[in-house]
């Protein structure tokens, strides 16, 4: 009884210790206004740990908008799960005075589906209210809190949540049972105020005072330039799977507990996958026959509910239904493989060509896919177990090049998975054309594709005919082209390649005045996204994957024209990138060379401007003319 | 060769067949199994083999009339693309507890072919989920198991429904090919529905017939002090139809298309009237008049329109001062600025006291009460009713309210009327978003009903004006001026306000790869009513002391790049509205250079003067005068028209680059 009102208390306490607040605009010191679109008045969050299966997050914030352009900080959206719900959801809106001016009512807030757009079936939902008001600058105030059922990961504090807002104050409070060890990562935050009593131990942290931070492009993990804590528990337990999050190791181990018992394969299904083995021995060759099987005989479908959020369905329901999510089919070759002597790891990965990196300094929840990792003595095998195209093998933009969790028998670890070096991803253009004296051209174009650049492709084999022709028309984008046939080759290796054919006819290739033709010999791979301009750069920036193009063009022109005017051999060189052109003229044969290579890298913020420098360089290069005059 | 003709034979028979036998669920053949290929159109990744619709009526004593929608479909996949088709939505209607649509048994099963067998594989009940989309629709959602290339899935479900105004429609089209689809419908007599037909596809069966058929009823009779009871009968001559086609040909989405939904071959049905036994005939829209009616009439439409005494006191603080030429422009500037779009669109006003106290709303809400206020103020408003571009257009006669998710507001004028939207701030009076410019809308109106183009007041016009002076050291240095007006002027102060200046002039300065921009301004951004002008110098010191200078026609590109990269056309082309650009290009040159060569004058057209380029070049002293023109009047376009339309844009693009020849005297 003592012990329900000691709670009760505590409640009351930490829900309304505040009293009335002021929301006048005017309040609000002058720097903070300055480029925001809104302002962030105060933003408290509590965080209590009951044990290491429940928690409850507290948020109470208010922001201040001051035009449209901050519209949608006034569109609040709370979302839920089987997991995690929402208790409470109350929402004000106060005018430029701080008088309240609008209280939403329970019946007001929307319930909507939070589905991710790619899967089938997921709990995901989220309460949804429309604060958005017509006459700025106005305030709203939100507070609600969750309850997390399990607790795989702790919420985030961002103490500044975008880039394009002020903050005036925001604190974490995180409260934890006295002997629980909470595990926190700081990023240009201080230390925390801790204070222990009997019962719990209490961590906080505030902030106040803070500018709009301006976004700048290409910066890959622009979150560590904004203040930040990020928590994760140590011990854990979601629906009854307890687990460790001290170390990857021991994360790993959770996630092999969560898993065991699955690789349910029954014999018959087994026997088949065996007798398409039949004899082979070469293990390499062995896996490359279970991938091909399983991208055969399986499709993604994605069903997220609860736990099977994490947890991979049991291998036995592939076999059965023929499909599953990136868990599920990941365990499920994982099965087959160690059947058949083969071991083979999942992984856990943050996928996606633009995927922020994973701290690997702090065991966490970071990933959103799992693949399967078969190691090799040399060349260690991964496979893309979603995927039904991808040739054996491949790691592109989605999984190459970052830091994943490897899980085995033992737990889990940290490796890097490997990248195809800048000359692997090469863009090779030959085109070699006839020229009549009307500026009409006939002649082929091959175009070869070669690693990172085959995803430009990879798609071409698994479209229609129609489409094909639009895809080389756009792709080529050469104004009077037509196209009169084409051939192509698909080479899906670990490097993979695709060549493309095709045999073209140009209306005005050259434009002609008078006794003149001008030409622009690059003809179909001119640079056209040029980096956008940040004046006083803060942040360094990253260019992501190293690429190559190599371009070779001939014109073949009849013999009455000679060359009035041709482009110097242009060469630039930078840290970025590289870019080298020159024409060579040989009777009626002219000759133009290009080759364009961009590094990838971290560069420092105050070489940004030479790098969008040299792009616009090699921008104008590519636009050089050659001009032609008649002899009559 | 034998063996390909008897081949062909089969598969000949095998794509007709659908027509002439039942077709039965679970009896997939060997045949359907073993085919690899679409024949409608080889590469395509799945298709539907067969596709069958019953819908019925039914008499219940709990649940009076109801319909029965039946499906039965079957589809091939072919490829790892099709694979999608295999993930299943079957929506349907949840009003209330008491009224709903109910969904019978869902029967699905995936058939692979292995090693010479049939392979089923069902799915099961726990493997189907339920979704509720929003308040009143809700979806079950499978995904059939075991899908490879060459499987086929079937399925089938029912639905039973009390709301008879749902009658299903059927689309004969689809994404992929379909061979075989066909729509049995039975009307009891006592409805009136009218058939939506749209689309090209012949159908190979078109059979109408009557059937009569007899439903039965519990009765209770208590009068006179002795209850008795029984069954009855009753009966109806219904009316029966089949539509059937085969080999349908897929649709695809291409550049200016409006909603794909104008294109798919499908009948729908509008009810008209139902005259159920012991009730009186009632009348349901079946024409845009008698939806007019309806709709006036209604206490949510017409009535809410009229009950427009909580505007009286602003209306009259807004028109006072003001003379009758003002006040509708005060009026509409009162909405837009003091109201807040939410962001949603509707037909339907809704509450607008709420919206009117709110000072937020819908798009519906804001423009009808524009008309409310318009009309307490005097003038002759009404509003008029839409499909915008990405929902499709309304059919011209038969009217469905689905189809309509819009409204305007039209104004009456001296010079015919004009339409308003208030929803968003940058619009200028008269000026319309281009999702709205949409063929026609129907105007709802006691006086002058009936459809009215969906055009805006306003052009869509761009001009470009360069005064380049080159110096006598060969450097050359410009003014430009560049002048949007109407929504071209929009759409660039949009830009402006959302990204700033320095991004949108950051933007030309790319665009101008090699000039310099500078002494950059706008004029015009604050005032919705003015041209937008965009201010800068350029200049180029590449050529110093050069013997010749190649300058581009050209400098900045006024007319845009080519919209029609495919070779062929399948659905006509539909602007939203129609264009004009202007280039001018003066260039004084020193005295020490002299023209050598310019390129020539043209013009071209599109036939009846849809489209036309226009270039004239001319010396005149020491100044070079270029004027280019581009203007494209006619916005609906045939796939017949297409390459006519591509050849245009190309040949204006080609002109542009040509060049100005120009070298030092000797």
């Amino acid at each position: 009884m003592n012990r329900a009102l000691l709670i009760l208390v505590t409640c009351l306490l930490s829900y309304s210790s505040f009293g009335q607040l002021d929301y006048r605009v005017s309040s609000i010191p002058d720097s903070l206004k300055e480029n925001a679109e809104a302002v962030m008045r105060l933003d408290i969050n509590k965080f209590e740990v009951k044990s290491i299966g429940r928690g409850v997050y507290y948020n109470k914030y208010a922001i201040t908008i001051f035009n449209p352009k901050g519209k949608n900080w006034a569109k609040v959206y709370i979302d839920y799960s089987k997991l995690r719900s929402v208790n409470q959801l109350n929402a004000r809106v106060y005018d430029a005075g701080g008088r309240q001016i609008r209280k939403v009512k329970q019946n007001e807030i929307k319930d909507i589906s939070g589905f991710d757009g790619f899967s089938l079936y997921s709990d995901a939902r989220g309460k949804y209210i429309d604060l958005t008001q017509t006459e700025y600058p106005y305030t709203i105030e939100v507070e609600y809190s969750q309850t997390y059922d399990g607790l795989l990961f702790f919420p985030s504090w961002n103490a500044v949540p975008s880039q394009d807002i002020a903050v005036e104050s925001s604190e974490l409070t995180v409260s934890v049972p006295k002997d629980y060890k909470l595990r926190y990562k700081l990023n240009k935050v201080s230390e925390p105020i801790i204070k222990s009593t009997e019962e719990e131990k209490t961590y906080s942290w505030t902030i106040n005072n803070v500018k709009p931070i301006e976004y700048e492009p290409h910066s890959f993990n622009r979150s560590n330039s904004l203040p930040r804590v990020k928590l994760a528990p140590s011990d854990f337990e979601i629906e009854g799977f307890q687990g460790n999050m001290d170390s990857w190791e021991s994360f790993g181990k959770w996630i092999n507990s969560i898993s065991a018992g699955r690789d349910d394969l029954t014999d018959e299904h087994l026997a088949e996958i065996k007798s398409l083995i039949g004899s082979e021995t070469d293990q390499r060759k062995v896996v490359e026959i279970v991938y091909s099987y399983l991208q055969k005989n399986t499709r993604y479908v994605s069903i997220q509910l609860g736990l099977g959020g994490w947890q991979p369905f049991p291998a036995s329901s592939v076999a059965e239904k023929g499909y599953g999510d990136c868990k599920a089919l990941t365990f499920y070759t994982k099965t087959i493989l160690s059947e058949l002597g083969v071991p083979s790891m999942y992984t856990l990965v943050n996928a996606g060509r633009n995927a922020r990196l994973i701290d690997k300094d702090f065991p966490s929840q970071q990933f959103n896919h799992v693949f399967l990792c078969v190691p090799q003595e040399n060349d260690t095998i991964w496979l893309e177990c979603t995927s039904q195209t991808d040739p054996f093998g491949y790691l592109g933009k989605f999984t190459s090049d970052r830091d994943v969790l490897l899980i085995d028998e033992k737990g889990g670890h940290i490796v890097h998975t490997p990248a195809y070096s800048t000359e692997n991803n090469l863009l090779t253009t030959q085109i070699s054309v006839n020229i009549d004296e009307n500026g009409h051209a006939e002649g082929s174009i091959k175009s070869t594709f070669e690693a990172l650049a085959y995803e430009y492709i990879d798609h071409f084999t698994r479209i229609d005919e129609r489409e094909k022709r639009d895809f080389i028309n756009e792709w080529y984008d050469l104004n009077g082209l037509t196209l009169l046939d084409f051939n192509y080759k698909e080479e899906k290796l670990r490097v993979p390649r695709f060549v493309l054919n095709s045999n073209i006819k140009v209306n005005h290739l050259a434009s002609v005045s008078g006794k003149r033709f001008f030409i622009k010999p690059n003809l179909v791979n001119k640079i056209h996204n040029i980096p956008d301009k940040v004046s006083a750069r803060k942040t360094d920036f990253t260019i992501r994957y190293g690429r190559m193009e190599r371009d070779t063009v001939v014109f073949n022109i009849p013999e009455n024209i000679r060359p009035e005017h041709i482009p110097k051999p242009k060469i630039i060189e930078t840290d970025y990138g590289y870019y080298e052109s020159k024409i060579e003229v040989d009777q009626g044969e002219v000759k133009y060379y290009r080759e364009f290579r961009i590094n990838k890298g971290v560069y420092d913020n105050d070489e940004y401007d030479s790098y969008v420098d040299f792009y616009e360089k090699c921008a104008r290069a590519d636009k050089q003319k050659i001009v032609f005059v008649k002899s009559t | 060769m034998k063996f390909l003709i008897k081949l062909s034979l089969i598969l000949l028979v095998s794509s007709v067949s659908y027509g002439q036998n039942k077709v039965k669920f679970g009896k997939v053949s060997e045949q359907e199994l073993i085919q690899a290929a679409s024949l409608i159109e080889p590469e395509a990744a799945a298709e539907v083999l067969y596709d069958k619709g019953n819908s019925y009526f039914i008499y219940s004593d709990e649940n009076g009339f109801q319909f029965v929608f039946e499906r039965h479909r079957r589809i091939k996949i072919y490829k790892k693309e099709g694979y999608e088709y295999g993930d299943i939505e079957i929506p349907f209607y949840e009003a209330t507890t008491n009224t709903r649509e109910k969904v019978g048994v869902i029967r699905a099963v995936t058939y692979n072919y292995e090693d010479g067998k049939t392979v089923k594989s069902k799915v099961t009940n726990a493997e189907i989920f339920e979704e509720q989309l929003n308040k009143y629709w809700v979806v079950k959602k499978f995904a059939f198991p075991n899908i490879k290339e060459g499987s086929i899935i079937e399925y089938s479900y029912s639905i039973t429904s009390d709301f008879i105004q749902n009658l299903r429609e059927w689309e004969f089209q689809s994404e992929i090919p379909t061979v075989w689809t066909e729509y049995n419908l039975r009307v009891l007599e006592y409805l009136d529905y009218q058939r939506i037909s749209q689309g090209y596809v012949p159908f190979v069966i078109n059979k109408e017939g009557n059937q009569v058929e007899t439903f039965t009823y519990k009765y209770q009779n208590a009068s006179g002090g002795r209850a008795s009871s029984g069954t009855n009968s009753f009966s109806s001559n219904s009316a029966t139809y089949k539509w059937a086609a085969q080999n349908v040909t897929p649709l695809k989405e291409e550049p200016y298309m409006t909603s794909i939904e104008d294109y798919k071959a499908k009948i729908g049905f509008q009810l008209i009237s139902h005259n159920f036994p012991g009730s009186p005939q009632k009348f349901v829209a079946g024409s845009y008049e008698a939806m007019n009616k309806d709709l006036l009439d209604a206490d949510y439409y017409g009535g809410a329109l009229n009950k427009s005494n909580f505007l009286k006191e602003t209306v009259s603080s807004i028109i006072s001062g003001k003379n009758e030429d003002e006040v509708p422009l005060a009026i509409y500037s009162y909405i837009k600025n003091e109201f807040e779009w939410n962001g949603f669109t509707s037909l339907y006003p809704g509450n607008l006291k709420e919206t009117f106290r709110e000072k937020k709303g819908n798009s519906a809400n804001l423009n009808l009460l524009m008309v409310m206020m318009l009309r307490e103020a005097g003038y002759k408003a009404d509003p008029v009713l839409l499909g915008t571009r990405d929902h499709g257009k309304p059919h011209p006669i038969y009217p469905n309210k689905d189809k309509l998710n819009y409204v305007l507001c039209y104004l009456e004028s001296g010079d015919g009327g004009i339409l308003l939207d208030a929803t968003r701030k940058s619009l200028p009076f008269g000026m319309l978003p281009q999702k709205c410019l949409n063929g026609n809308g129907w105007r709802l109106s006691s006086t002058n009903p009936g459809w009215v183009p969906l055009k805006s007041a306003h052009k869509n016009e761009k001009i470009v004006q360069i005064k380049l002076t080159l110096a006598e050291d060969g450097s050359t240095n410009g003014d430009v001026v560049l002048k949007s007006r109407g929504s071209n002027g929009r759409s660039v102060r949009n830009n402006i306000q959302s990204d700033g200046e320095d991004k949108y002039f950051t933007k030309i300065d790319e665009s101008l790869l090699d000039w310099s921009v500078s002494e950059t301004s706008v004029e015009g951004i604050d005032d919705i009513y003015s041209e937008v002008l965009s201010n800068f110098t350029i200049s180029n010191d590449e050529n110093q002391d050069a013997d010749i200078i190649y300058l581009p026609l050209q400098l900045y590109d006024a007319y845009g790049e080519n919209p029609f990269k495919s070779e062929t056309r399948i659905q006509p082309i539909d602007f939203p509205s129609g264009f004009s650009r202007k280039y001018l290009l003066e260039l004084t040159i020193p005295d020490n250079y002299e023209v050598e060569e310019l390129p020539e004058s043209t013009v071209f057209q599109l036939p009846g003067r849809a489209a036309m380029f226009q270039l004239s070049v001319n010396q005149l002293g020491d100044k070079v005068n270029v004027v280019g023109i581009f203007k494209l009047k006619k916005t609906f376009y045939l796939p017949d028209e297409y390459s006519g339309i591509k050849q245009f844009f190309d040949l204006m693009i080609q002109k542009q680059s040509e060049q100005i020849v120009i070298k030092k005297k000797s």
